[in-house]
């Protein structure tokens, strides 16, 4: 027992040692906006201002999104972040449900959105499609970039 | 008082004469393999008792770098320490950042409400 102990603990000091410098190695704080260098803002502002220069046609829309985004508590922005982890793990047909469902139950009364939820559990996937068809959102999605 | 440290010499030189009487009857064969135990109790715990000292050093310097570099100020010029790819990696969970952007934010927020999670859209 003792000499297990006394085998063990240069390895468990080890593994410690190595863990602390591995996070010594692997995190460097970043500074706040300001201090960040031009070629650090040029790289984070990058990919939105691609995706600005891409679809002319999209701005008013991204630009609204990004107002909404910034009106928003951190609670909510918090919670939004969380249903967008669950929409990027749809593909494009649930997406698509996703999107019609949301639109739908903007316009329905609590009592309607009640109704709605239990028909939808109740819908086949034949009854799904065939919902979402009818009752999709008039604009049509932004396809995605990525 | 002279007799008790007399008594103890002659004590003494008796059991000197016995021992030295004593080694004259042991066989060569048992004196070297005598020799060689004491030789290997002298030489083995020196060998182990450097090794330990040699690992926990090693160990304890080990330490005490790992605990110093959490000791360094980490806030060093951003321009020469952070290169553009810690940057570029922010960039990658950046593009999140566009994603946010490409729905409608309440969209997002619906999909964690109470009323969609049970909505089993996935």
């Amino acid at each position: 027992m003792k000499t297990l102990f006394s085998r063990s603990l240069p390895l468990a000091l080890l593994l410690l040692a190595g863990n602390v410098l591995a996070q010594s190695a692997t995190a460097p704080s970043l500074p706040d906006w300001d201090k960040l260098t031009p070629q650090q803002r040029e790289v984070l502002i990058a990919p939105v201002r691609e995706r600005w220069n891409s679809d002319p046609e999209q701005r008013p829309r991204m630009l609204e999104h990004a107002q909404r985004w910034k009106t928003m508590t951190p609670e909510q922005r918090k919670q939004a972040r969380k249903g967008m982890r669950r929409f990027e793990h749809m593909n494009p047909q649930q997406r698509e449900e996703a999107r019609a469902l949301f639109e739908q139950m903007k316009k329905l009364s609590p009592e309607q959105r009640k109704e709605l939820r239990e028909d939808w559990r109740r819908m086949t996937p034949e009854q799904r499609r065939a919902w979402v068809e009818k009752h999709a959102p008039k604009v049509p999605p932004i396809p995605p970039t990525r | 008082m002279n007799t008790e440290i007399d008594r103890n010499e002659t004590f003494d030189r008796d059991m000197r004469q016995l021992h030295a009487a004593a080694m004259t009857h042991i066989s060569p064969q048992t004196l070297t393999r005598l020799r060689a135990t004491r030789h290997a109790a002298q030489v083995a715990p020196q060998r182990g008792h450097a090794w330990r000292w040699m690992t926990a050093s090693a160990f304890s310097a080990v330490l005490a770098v790992a605990v110093g570099m959490q000791f360094l100020p980490r806030s060093v010029p951003v321009s020469t320490a952070l290169p553009v790819a810690a940057a570029t990696g922010i960039a990658s969970d950046y593009n999140d950042g566009v994603a946010t952007l490409e729905e409608n934010p309440d969209l997002y927020l619906w999909l964690a409400s109470s009323e969609a999670e049970p909505l089993a859209m996935e």
